[in-house]
C-alpha cells in the first residue's frame, strides 16, 4: 500500500513537471488553462492519496477545498475572461519555443548543481525526482518572465504556488489543517482580485499583453 | 526465424490498412463519409496494374528507388519489437542501425527527387533534406533516454525492459515520446510538416519528390511510405508503451502480444489523425522550431535519464 502511494506521488509529481514544460509550449490561453488543470489534478491526487495514506479527516478537507478552488473555480474564471475577451490565441512569450526551451535545459542542469546541495540533502527522495522538484519551482518562475500576457502570468504565479506545494508535500512539511484552508482562501482571493485586475486591464488597452501597459507614460 | 518471416508477410500487408484508417478518420473530422479503409489496397492494385512514363533523363538511381525504399521498408517494419524479447535475435534490431536505414531511405528518394532534373523535384528534395538534418537526430535523442535506462541499443530488448521501468523514469519516457512523435510527424510527412493529400508547390514536400514516379514504382514508393507509418507508429507504441509485450516464447502469448501491439497502433493513428485535423499546416520556415523543440525535449528527456 505504501509503496503504491509512493508510486502514485512521483507519477503526480511528474505530471506536474510535464504540465510546467506544456505551459511553456502552447500558445492558446485555453490549452494553459488546460494546462494548469492537469498540474492542479496532479496536486489533487498527490495530496489526496497522502490523506488517506495518513487516514487523515483533516487533509481530506484540504484536499477537497483544493479541488473546488483549483480545479472547477480558479479555470472556470479564467475560461469565462477568454472568452469574454475574445483573446484565446495571445499567449505570446519573449522568447520562442526552440529558446525557452533551452532555458528550461539550462533550468534542469543547474537544478543538480552543486549549489542546491544544501537544499537537495533536505529531500528524502530520490535523485530524478529531486531535480524534478527543484527544477518546477525555477520553470513556474521563468514561466511568470518570459510570458508577455497577464493571464499566462497568473497562471504562472498560481504553477509557481502548485510546485512550492508539491516540494513541501515531498519535503514532509505539514501545518495545521486549518491554516492550510486559511492559505487555500488566500489564494482564491488572489485569483478572484488577479482576474478582476485582468479584466480591467483589457477593458482599458484591448489586449492581455502586459508590453502593452507602456501606452500609460502617453 | 518463423517470427521474422512472419513479420516480413504479415507487417506490410497490415501497412495499407493503416494509412486508410487515418484517412478515414481524417475524413469523418471533417464531416465527410470518405473512402473505406480498404481504399489503399485498391490503390496500390490498380497502380501496380499501370504502365509507367519515365523520363528519358532519369538515370540508375531514379529506377532503383522505388526497390531500395520498398526494401529498406520492410527491413525496418521486421527490426520493429512486435512481440517481445523473442525479437532481440534480429541482427539487425539496433536502434542505431533502424534509424540510419530511415535516413538511407530519405538519401535515396531526395536523390530521386533531383535526378530527372525537374524543378519540383529539385525543391521537394531540397525541403525533404532540410527537415531530414534535423529530424535524425530528434529520432536519435528522442529513443536514446529508452536506451540509456535500459542499458541496451536492442530495439526488442529496450521495449521488453521499459515495461518494467521504476515511476521515477516515467517522466523521462514520455517527454522521450513527445520529442518522437515531432520527429514521427516530420518523418511520416504529416501535418504541420507536409500534407499528404495535396500537390501544393508552395507545400508539398514528399509529393514533389515523387512527382514523376508513376505505375509500378508510384505503387512501391506509396507502399514504403504507408510501411513507414506502420514501422513509425508501431515503434512509438511499444517503446514508450509496451505494456502487452511478452518474454514467453509460446504461440499464445506471441499472438497476445501481436494483438495488443496491432490495438496500440490503431489507437495511435487515431490519435494522429486527430491531431492532424486539429492542426494547420506550417511555413517550411517554422519547421525548424519544431524540429529543435523535439530535440531539446529529447535533451532533456536524457538529462533526467541519466541523474
Amino acid at each position: 500500500m505504501i509503496n503504491t502511494v509512493f508510486n502514485l506521488q512521483l507519477l503526480c509529481a511528474s505530471l506536474i513537471m510535464l504540465s510546467i514544460i506544456l505551459m511553456h509550449i502552447v500558445k492558446k490561453n485555453s490549452t494553459l488553462v488546460t494546462a494548469y488543470i492537469l498540474q492542479s489534478l496532479g496536486l489533487v491526487v498527490l495530496l489526496g492519496s497522502g490523506a488517506i495514506q495518513e487516514k487523515s479527516f483533516g487533509l481530506l478537507v484540504v484536499t477537497a477545498i483544493m479541488f473546488v478552488i483549483k480545479i472547477i473555480v480558479a479555470p472556470s474564471l479564467f475560461i469565462r475572461l477568454i472568452k469574454k475577451s475574445h483573446l484565446n490565441l495571445s499567449a505570446s512569450t519573449y522568447l520562442n519555443i526552440p529558446l525557452t526551451l533551452s532555458i528550461l535545459l539550462g533550468i534542469l542542469v543547474f537544478s543538480q548543481s552543486d549549489i542546491l546541495t544544501p537544499l537537495l540533502t533536505l529531500l528524502p527522495v530520490i535523485p530524478q525526482i529531486k531535480t524534478i522538484l527543484i527544477s518546477g519551482i525555477l520553470m513556474s518562475l521563468f514561466l511568470i518572465i518570459n510570458r508577455k500576457g497577464a493571464l499566462s502570468q497568473i497562471i504562472g504565479v498560481l504553477s509557481l504556488e502548485n510546485t512550492i506545494f508539491v516540494f513541501g508535500i515531498f519535503l514532509g512539511v505539514r501545518q495545521l489543517s486549518a491554516l492550510e484552508i486559511g492559505l487555500l482562501f488566500d489564494v482564491f482571493f488572489w485569483i478572484v482580485v488577479s482576474s478582476v485586475f485582468v479584466t480591467m486591464i483589457y477593458r482599458n488597452f484591448g489586449s492581455f499583453d502586459i508590453s502593452k501597459l507602456n501606452q500609460l507614460k502617453k | 526465424m518463423i517470427l521474422i518471416i512472419l513479420k516480413f508477410i504479415l507487417l506490410p500487408l497490415l501497412s495499407p490498412l493503416m494509412v486508410g484508417i487515418v484517412r478515414k478518420v481524417k475524413a469523418l473530422m471533417q464531416n465527410r463519409q470518405g473512402a473505406r479503409i480498404y481504399q489503399p489496397y485498391f490503390d496500390l492494385w490498380k497502380l501496380f496494374h499501370k504502365d509507367e512514363v519515365i523520363s528519358p533523363d532519369a538515370s540508375w538511381i531514379f529506377f532503383a528507388t522505388p526497390y531500395i525504399l520498398f526494401g529498406l521498408s520492410i527491413l525496418v517494419l521486421v527490426a520493429v519489437p512486435v512481440f517481445g524479447s523473442v525479437e532481440s535475435l534480429i541482427p539487425f534490431s539496433d536502434f542505431l542501425v533502424v534509424i540510419y536505414m530511415v535516413a538511407a531511405a530519405t538519401f535515396f528518394l531526395a536523390l530521386s527527387g533531383i535526378d530527372v532534373g525537374s524543378a519540383f523535384g529539385g525543391f521537394g528534395s531540397s525541403r525533404e533534406m532540410t527537415l531530414a538534418a534535423l529530424t535524425e537526430g530528434v529520432l536519435l535523442f528522442a529513443l536514446l533516454p529508452v536506451a540509456l535506462l535500459t542499458h541496451t541499443t536492442n530495439l526488442a530488448l529496450m521495449a521488453t525492459y521499459a515495461a518494467n521501468l521504476p515511476v521515477t523514469s516515467y517522466f523521462a519516457v514520455i517527454t522521450a515520446f513527445l520529442g518522437y512523435i515531432i520527429a514521427m510527424f516530420s518523418e511520416t510527412g504529416r501535418i504541420p510538416f507536409d500534407n499528404p493529400a495535396t500537390h501544393l508547390e508552395l507545400t508539398m514536400i514528399h509529393e514533389a519528390m515523387i512527382l514523376e514516379y508513376s505505375g509500378k514504382r508510384l505503387a512501391l514508393i506509396e507502399w514504403a511510405s504507408a510501411n513507414k507509418l506502420l514501422f513509425f507508429a508501431l515503434l512509438g507504441v511499444n517503446m514508450f508503451f509496451p505494456k502487452g509485450l511478452t518474454q514467453a516464447g509460446d504461440p499464445m502469448a506471441l499472438l497476445s502480444a501481436f494483438g495488443i501491439s496491432v490495438f496500440k497502433t490503431i489507437l495511435l493513428l487515431v490519435v494522429i489523425a486527430v491531431a492532424e485535423s486539429s492542426v494547420a499546416k506550417f511555413r517550411l520556415f517554422r519547421l525548424p522550431d519544431i524540429l529543435l523543440t523535439g530535440f531539446i525535449l529529447g535533451i532533456i528527456a536524457i538529462l533526467v535519464a541519466v541523474i
